[in-house]
Formats: structure tokens, sequence, C-alpha cells
């Protein structure tokens, strides 16, 4: 897939704003060839819809236990069966949609607000923060995000906050890194140095030259890191440490599946489905972004 | 080469030394008495006041990191409160089973991620490419953990073809290892693709090419040497992930490895063992990196490390 409007050789100038939107069309209309980008867009749109719309589209409630139809296989009144508690396994997923994207979303976030800076930082100025900043990511790097994120949330305890936090503290390193390489290649180019011999302070050549520039990979990245948070929290709840237990969560859902998986395999399957799918649909949104915005890991031929 | 591998060792001790430090403090920072936290669930009142004199948790921290500290390095990792057994001694009963399933999962992995990648490569923007690439693509988006359950409820549940849970035989491996496969050889067959890819593209390789050289040689001994690189780095990298996908993997499959024993501890609220493991997991991940980076040598010899 060439492309022909593409001039051979891109000209990258800040002060010509023009060239900068073509960037972003052209990213735009990368996007939008990559199909399995926009299959995740419309899965992840998909999920919202249910999440938010979930009231109208079910007639029960989450928590509505009904015990005269427990651990009940798929029917026309329960499309994917009821759990040990005869609560609806479909309604449970669909609220569940709305805990998954908010703690996946805002455990970005988390490490997102704190490893930017952190990285800009790291990246702009050298020296010895970097080396300490570097050190500090080396040691996170060596605990694996879900340990580190299991030991903070036994720790803490349960809780959506707990869950945010012990989440979104393994996304800081990632964060830190990219950010530092992202500011590192713009620091040396040469409209810094006008700004610089302009006399622009540091905070004003970081926060109004650099990080504009310096936030697009960052940005794919995040779209990404939801990719790991959604699961890393249905993982939390699985091993009993997210959020309390009457909450429809799909890691609790997985587990209260997996007690029952020789009764009523069906629960399990759901919930499993459920997580893969959002996963995949962050994955495959993730991937065509970066292909998108990366133009020298565009599949050329 | 002397001088490199120096310069690794105290950074690879620096990062053990800063892992140590994290965990330790966590557990005395966060709010709860780290006394009862570590003289567990059950302690008397008794019990936790010795605790605390036992660690000399009154001390300043780092009078006491460095006692933690000396403890490590003497393989000392603590007391179980649930079993009342150092914690070390239990981690070595778990270790193997977690080995085998890690080791199974690399060679799994390896024996099939490569290759696949590399026929990625060279029969680049094919059908077979876009094939590879999306399983692989969906294979990188599965958690562990919910295609752990999802297998057991097809070939243990529907087909009843292997054991669901346990480590009785070779048959109870399978599931185990073959879900955390599914996922770390998306990663595998992704890097070699593009590697491979890069590789090809070299002066070298068509040199190798317009000299005579059969494809075949061409590709193994010329690209695909030098196209291991990043794959053996990612290898090293995948390695924390391998750990962490294992300790969910092995609790969907309630399979007897360090991975069980960190959320059975978890479970009891077993600290000691808890942060044993976690330590231990650290302190592997820096060792196989460190060994990642001097196979480099082995692999390609223009990197010397003068």
């Amino acid at each position: 897939m060439l492309d022909l409007s593409a001039p051979a050789t891109e000209v990258v100038s800040p002060i010509n704003l023009h060239a900068q939107d073509g960037r972003w069309m052209k990213a735009l209309r990368r996007f939008a060839k990559h199909r399995l980008s926009l299959l995740g867009l419309l899965m992840i749109i998909l999920f919202i819809i249910g999440g938010i719309a979930a009231p109208q589209l079910t007639p029960y409630e989450p928590d509505g236990f009904d015990l005269r139809a427990t651990l009940a296989d798929p029917s026309a009144d329960h499309l994917l069966g009821t759990d040990h508690l005869g609560r609806d396994v479909l309604t449970r997923l669909l609220y569940g949609t709305r805990i998954s994207l908010f703690v996946g979303v805002l455990a970005t976030l988390v490490g997102f607000s704190i490893g930017v800076p952190i990285g800009a930082m790291s990246g702009y100025f050298g020296g010895t923060v970097d080396l300490v900043v570097q050190r500090l990511i080396d040691v996170m790097f060596a605990l694996p995000g879900i340990l580190l994120a299991i030991l903070l949330a036994s720790l803490l305890g349960a809780g959506l906050t707990n869950v945010i936090i012990a989440i979104g503290v393994g996304g800081i390193p990632l964060f830190v890194r990219l950010m530092r390489g992202s500011v590192l290649s713009i620091r040396e180019q040469t409209f810094v140095e006008a700004a610089r011999a302009l006399g622009a302070s540091d905070w004003e050549i970081l926060s109004r030259h650099i990080l504009p520039n310096a936030l697009g990979p960052v940005t794919v990245q995040a779209t990404l890191n939801v990719a790991i948070t959604i699961p890393a929290a249905a993982g939390l709840g699985f091993l009993g440490l997210g959020v309390p237990p009457t909450t429809p969560e799909w890691g609790a859902m997985l587990a209260d599946g997996r007690n029952n998986i020789f009764s009523a395999p069906h629960i399990a399957m759901s919930a499993g489905v459920a997580i893969s799918l959002v996963t995949i649909g962050f994955n495959f949104l993730g991937d065509g972004l970066r292909e998108a915005f990366d133009p020298i890991s565009q599949r050329d031929s | 080469m002397t001088k490199y591998l120096v310069k690794r060792l105290i950074g690879a001790a620096f990062t053990l030394l800063g892992v140590s430090l994290v965990v330790f403090l966590l557990l005395r920072m966060l709010p709860g008495d780290p006394a009862r936290l570590l003289a567990g669930l059950t302690a008397t009142p008794e019990e936790i006041e010795f605790t605390r004199a036992r660690l000399g948790l009154d001390d300043p921290l780092p009078v006491q990191f460095f006692s933690f500290l000396g403890d490590l390095a003497q393989g000392d990792f603590g007391t179980s409160t649930l079993s009342r057994q150092p914690v070390m001694k239990e981690i070595a009963v778990r270790l193997p089973y977690t080995a085998r399933l890690t080791l199974t999962t690399m060679v799994l992995t390896m024996s099939i991620g490569i290759p696949l990648g590399v026929l990625a490569a060279v029969r680049r923007n094919s059908r077979l490419d876009v094939f590879i690439s999306t399983v692989s693509l969906l294979g990188i988006s599965l958690p562990s953990y919910a295609l752990g359950i999802m297998f057991i409820v097809i070939f243990a549940v529907k087909l009843q073809w292997l054991p669901a849970a346990g480590a009785d035989g070779w048959q109870s491996l399978i599931l185990p290892s073959t879900t955390l496969t599914v996922i770390f050889l998306a990663i595998i067959v992704r890097i070699t693709r593009a590697s491979m890819v890069d590789a090809l593209s070299q002066d070298y390789v068509r040199t190798a090419h317009s000299k005579g050289l059969r494809p075949r040689k061409v590709i193994n001994t010329h690209a695909l040497r030098n196209a291991l690189i990043p794959v053996v780095t990612i290898l090293g990298l995948q390695f924390g992930g391998l750990m962490s996908g294992a300790v969910l993997t092995e609790t969907v499959f309630a399979y007897p490895g360090v991975g069980l024993l960190l959320t059975e501890s978890i479970f009891n609220r077993d600290f000691p063992m808890v942060q044993g493991v976690v330590l231990l997991v650290g302190f592997i991940f820096v060792v196989v990196n460190l060994g990642v980076d001097l196979l480099y040598t082995a692999i390609d010899p223009r990197i010397r490390y003068a």
C-alpha cells in the first residue's frame, strides 16, 4: 500500500502549522486503512454502549439474585445463564463493563500523569537526575507489573481506588522510558535551540516547545496500555484482590465461574470471552494507531 | 570485556538492592502495623511484640533495612506466618514446578515462534504473513488466566481429554504450558518477523544471494543469526512477564508452583511469604537479563564490549 500522495521526504517544521495538520491527516488516513484497528474501535464502542445502556438492555438488576434459578444454563430468559446466586450473567457482564473500562482508563491515567513528567525531566535535564531516574526505572522493570500490583493491592486492601493505584503504578516505568526517549530526540532540534537563544526558560521550553511534540507516541502508548490495565485489573479481581465481593466485576465473575466450572462452565466462559474481547479491541486499536503515527513501522510494499 | 562485565555486574547489584529496598519500604510505609502483618493473622499480642522485637521494627528505618539486607544475604527470607517454616524452604519445594512450566513454555515458544516469524518475514505481505500477524496479535491480546479458563472449559470439562487442575504427570503440564505458549508465541513471532524483515534488507544478504548461495542457506545462516539478537533481548525481558503470567496461570490450573504459592499466601495474608516470592522473582529477572546481555557476545561476534 504505497501512499503516492506522500512527499518523498517529509519536512518536519513546527513553525509551519499546515505541515503539522497534514501529518495528522495522513496519520488519520493511514489509521482508516488499517481494518483491524477499525474493528478494534468498533468493539470498544460496543462495549462502551453496552456499559452505559446496561439498565435499558437488560430487565435484571446486577445483584438481583434468584435462588430458584441458580447455575441455570443459558436460555431465552437468561441468554448467558445465571450464577450460583441465580444472578443473570449477561447483566453482570454488562454492568461489569463500566468497572473494567473505568479502572482500565484511570489506571492508565495514573501511570501517564506520573510517568510523563518524570520522563520529560529525565530526558531534558539529563545528568544526575537522569541517572537516578533510570536506576529507579530499572528496579521497577525488575518487578513485573502484575506482581507489583498484587503486592500493592494486598497491602492496600480491596477497593476500587486501591486497584487503580496498584495497577497504575506498574505503568509508570513504561511512560517514563517512552517520554524520555521522545524528549531526548526533540531536545536537539533547531527550534528548541532557537527558543533557548531567544531567552526562554527551561520551563517554557519544556511545556511549550517539547511537550506538545513529544506527546504523540506517548498517547498511542496510553491506548495500548489500557489493553494491559483492563486484564490486569480483572486479574486482581480473579485473585480476590479487587473490588468488594458483590460488585459485578469481570475478574471476580471469572473466579466464581472457576469455582463452578464443572456444574456451570458457561459462567467462566462468558467472563473469559468478555475480558478477552475488550483486550483484543484495545490491542487492535493501539496497533493501528501505532502504525498510523509511526511511519517507520508502516508496512510498505 | 572484563570492564563491561564488571560494569554490568555492578548495575545488576544496584538493581537487586533497589528491588529489596522497594519491597522493604512497601511493607513498612503503607498503612498497617508491619509487626502485625509479619506476625500473621492469628498472632497473639505477645507474638506480635515478639516479632517486633525480633525484626527490630522499632529501630530507625536505615538500621532495619541493613539488618533486612543482612538476612537476605544469608538466605533468610523470613518465616511463613502460616506454616512457621522458613520462606525459602517452602519456595524451594515449589520452584521446580514453576521451572518445569516456564522452561516447557520457553522451548515451545521458541521452536514454534521463530520459524513462524521467519516464514512471515520471508513471505512478507503474503496472505500467510497477514494471517500469522493477525493471529499473533490475537494471542498477545489474550489474558493468560482468561485463556486458561477457556481451555479448561473446552478440554477438561467438555471434551474431558486433559486434567483441569493439579500436577499429576505430564498431562497436567499440557494445558498450563499451552496457555502460556499461546501468549508468548505471539510476541516472539512479531519480534522475529520485524527483525528478519530488517535483516533481509541488509547488504550482506544481497551479497550472499548474488554469490549464488541457496536461499535457504542465506536465510538460516546469514539473516537469521543477525535477526536473533532482538529476539533474545525480548525473551529476557519477557521472562518477567512469563513469571507473572505463571502466577495467574498456576492459580487457574491449581498448579503447585511459586505462583500458586503467592496467591495462597495473599489469601492467607502470609506477608513474609508474599515478600519472599516477590523478591525472588525480581532477583531471577535481574539475573536472567544479565545472562541475556552476556549471550549477545556469543550470538554476534561484532559485539565485543571493548
